[in-house]
């Protein structure tokens, strides 16, 4: 029973994750429009030209 | 993730920031020195002498010539990073708390403190990127609280300086049009009888973070006013930032200075604490610092963060690999559909 909870507690857990980053992602691809209507999409910042130092 | 040590102020750091491209890190603290860093290895690029007083706040323009920075001493400074000199300066009847140029780099707010009778306010001036130019005297627009408005902790701009967004001691967020300063909105975001201890815009500019005594760290749409995400932990905040390239935030504080004493750094909770920025979980420590951490900062290209501590010390971090590889199930689900 503890396992049946645990993978009901689980999989609500999931669905409930996958909600929010739908609507994350919703949210952003709106915003991303609007800034591109506005003439304010800044080019990507350019990658890392040095290494992580060890 | 070996961090790198910066040793260049004897007082607690008050503001990091990283200049457009992220080459470079300034600082400032309780003291005199302004340090500009080289962010990839921690070595001093040099420092720009000359402020009176203790510093709180340092920003660049967006393309790297001039610095300004905002101090006890009364003053908002415009300095030629090349040659570490004062080329302007303004005088305020209080403490200069915050500085920041807008997107454009064509005007800085100046937040400077209520106090004695003065009631302080946001002043935005034309400033022009040019070391030889002659900067405007007077600002083209001062902005005050709202009648019943706790004072102005912070501000920054919004994406296109469409906006000033500021933050208030009481801890609600106030939005005023970017151009004619003209109040628009206001939003009770943290706990009342909390200060808000830091705000620091989105990589884009179209929300924001705030972080709070109230033990908390929020994040607000400059749109709507609307609290999207709420990170909560066990301690008083000191400072939140956005990371780009991973969804997360960073939150830094700990017990208060004046309750240090009691406690060692082990229970004092001084560590820099990431949560997954969509879901609100926490999902890693640093720690590092011995005492609370003031600030914290993330790279523009999302390769590393740093953290200024109230011991006076900075830390840079760059990212592991295994720092990028971690995701959440669905994460990696929604990104192969």
């Amino acid at each position: 029973i503890d396992a049946m909870e645990a993978s009901e507690a689980s999989r609500e857990l999931i669905m409930l994750r996958k909600r929010l980053l739908e609507e994350w992602t919703a949210w952003r691809a709106q915003t991303d429009k609007k800034l591109e209507e506005l003439g304010l999409v800044e080019p990507e910042p350019a990658e890392s030209e040095y290494t992580t130092i060890e | 993730m070996r961090p790198i040590l910066l040793q260049g102020h004897e007082r607690p750091l008050t503001q990091l920031k990283y200049n457009r491209e992220g080459d470079l890190l300034f600082s400032v603290a309780r003291d005199k020195t302004i340090c500009v860093w080289y962010s990839h290895n921690g070595e001093r690029l040099g420092t720009l002498e000359g402020s009176g007083g203790a510093n709180f706040s340092v920003d660049a323009d967006p393309t790297t010539t001039i610095v300004a920075t905002g101090s006890a001493d009364q003053t908002a400074r415009l300095w030629d990073i090349k040659t570490g000199k004062t080329i302007h300066s303004w005088n305020f009847k209080t403490t200069v708390k915050r500085v920041e140029f807008s997107p454009d780099g064509t005007k800085l707010i100046v937040l400077s403190e209520k106090m004695m009778g003065y009631p302080g306010g946001i002043s935005v001036f034309n400033v022009k990127a040019d070391v030889n130019a002659t900067q405007e005297t007077e600002p083209i627009m001062d902005i005050k609280p709202e009648e019943g408005a706790d004072k102005f902790s912070f501000a920054v701009w919004s994406y296109g300086g469409k906006y000033i967004i500021t933050a208030h001691a009481d801890g609600s967020l106030s939005k005023y049009d970017g151009a004619t300063g003209e109040f628009i909105a206001s939003t009770q975001i943290h706990e009342e009888k909390f200060p808000i201890t830091d705000l620091q815009p989105s990589p884009d500019k179209t929300y924001v973070i705030t972080s709070s005594k109230d033990k908390t760290a929020r994040l607000t749409d400059v749109d709507s006013l609307k609290l999207l995400k709420t990170y909560k932990t066990d301690t008083s905040m000191n400072s939140a930032c956005i990371t780009s390239k991973k969804d997360f935030v960073i939150l830094g504080g700990g017990q208060d200075a004046k309750d240090v004493t009691t406690t060692s750094s082990r229970d004092g909770k001084f560590e820099a604490r990431f949560y997954h920025k969509i879901f609100e979980d926490e999902v890693g420590r640093v720690k590092g610092h011995f005492g609370p951490l003031n600030c914290v900062v993330a790279h523009p290209n999302g390769g590393s963060y740093a953290s200024g501590g109230e011991e006076g010390y900075i830390r840079i971090h760059h990212f592991d690999p295994s720092y990028f590889d971690f995701t959440y199930d669905v994460e990696r689900f929604a990104a192969k559909e």
